[in-house]
């Protein structure tokens, strides 16, 4: 079956490429908000690196098994835990827009589609979360 | 006859946990268990509802890893001790079950609930823990022949390779495949994640899974 051939090669791009991957979210976070190197300093931007493979490891297996509902508990999970240590729900929506922009240039139209469903379902979480986005 | 209610020793449990004192901690347990609490309740309303608070309490920041990881090794240890007078009641003798975190797992505990109230009821269980490498759980089964496999994954980045392990299970052992039966936290949000990776059935506990296992198998 086609689409999920697409799934398949999109979580091995996931798995492969996330180091590069995580990189290029923080880097592109740290541009759009310079005032986050300023809250957090460098520890906070290597903290920031590690949760962008965290999240990356958490979308592949959503992808893998075509359940997008599966990242998006994860985001709610996530964003929880990240307002306890006084992260905003906005950094969260920024960080998944620039994983769902960086994958998109990255990624076949297919396997594109495949990851943007998933995206979009975490996506969906923290933007219905209240502080809007 | 108990004179003691699990609510009562799950907050003393939890302050010796949330103290790192191991010492207090099984003291607690000995006298729950002198009043009467049995090892199924201990480790059903005591243990497991003090590691979901530990892990709720994680999350929201109000303890560290470290904290965490210091009290379920001190949970472990208790649960060690009384394996000891399990050991003294169990037969033994009856259905066997081989039970493994896969590759990176590390969350072990609700596996080894299962393998010890199983024994309990005069299983056999083979409790490989955590990071248990593929190849060698294979042919872990190959050689044991159990009835059943329970497999556990607490995140969904463990999916994937529950899911290799099944088909790798299935594919050696063909029709002598045993009852496969995988939960974990991972598994609890989505009722139909478990056939999906594979499983024959899945289980939202230590107390379903064992209730499961026996049905399937009744001695």
């Amino acid at each position: 079956m086609a689409p999920l051939a697409a799934a398949e090669r999109a979580t091995a791009f996931l798995l492969e490429e996330k180091e590069a991957l995580a990189r290029e979210i923080t880097r592109r976070l740290y541009a759009d908000m310079p005032e986050l190197l300023e809250r957090y300093g460098e520890r906070g931007r290597a903290k920031c690196l590690q949760d962008m493979r965290y999240n990356l490891e958490h979308l592949a297996p959503a992808v893998e098994l075509e359940r997008p509902e599966m990242f998006g508990a994860y985001v709610r999970w996530l964003d929880g835990l990240l307002r306890a240590h006084g992260v905003a729900t906005a950094e969260v929506v920024r960080t998944l827009e620039l994983m769902e922009e960086v994958l998109d240039e990255r990624l076949p139209a297919d396997e594109a589609q495949a990851v943007r469903e998933c995206v979009r379902a975490g996506l969906a979480v923290v933007r219905e979360g209240g502080e809007g986005g | 006859m108990r004179s003691v209610t699990a609510e009562e020793v799950i907050r003393d449990y939890l302050d010796a946990l949330l103290e790192g004192n191991r010492r207090r901690a099984f003291a607690v347990v000995d006298r729950a268990r002198g009043e009467g609490l049995d090892h199924r309740a201990i480790y059903l309303e005591v243990f497991q509802p003090a590691l979901h608070e530990v892990g709720r309490l994680w999350q929201e920041n109000r303890i560290s890893v470290a904290d965490e990881h210091l009290a379920t090794a001190i949970t472990q240890a208790a649960m060690a001790r009384l394996y000891d007078d399990l050991f003294a009641h169990g037969a033994g003798g009856g259905p066997v079950l081989v039970a493994a975190c896969v590759d990176s797992e590390r969350h072990e505990v609700g596996l080894r609930m299962i393998c010890d109230l199983l024994e309990l009821e005069g299983w056999d269980t083979y409790f490989l823990g955590a990071t248990t490498p593929l190849e060698s759980l294979v042919s872990m089964v190959e050689a044991r022949a159990p009835q059943a496999v329970a497999l556990s994954a607490s995140i969904t980045p463990h999916l994937p390779r529950v899911r290799v392990t099944i088909s790798a299970l299935r594919e050696r052992l063909g029709e002598r495949t045993p009852l496969i039966l995988a939960g974990g936290r991972a598994f609890l949000d989505d009722p139909e994640l478990a056939a999906r990776v594979g499983a024959d059935l899945t289980a939202r506990d230590a107390m379903e899974a064992a209730d499961l296992l026996r049905e399937r198998f009744p001695r």
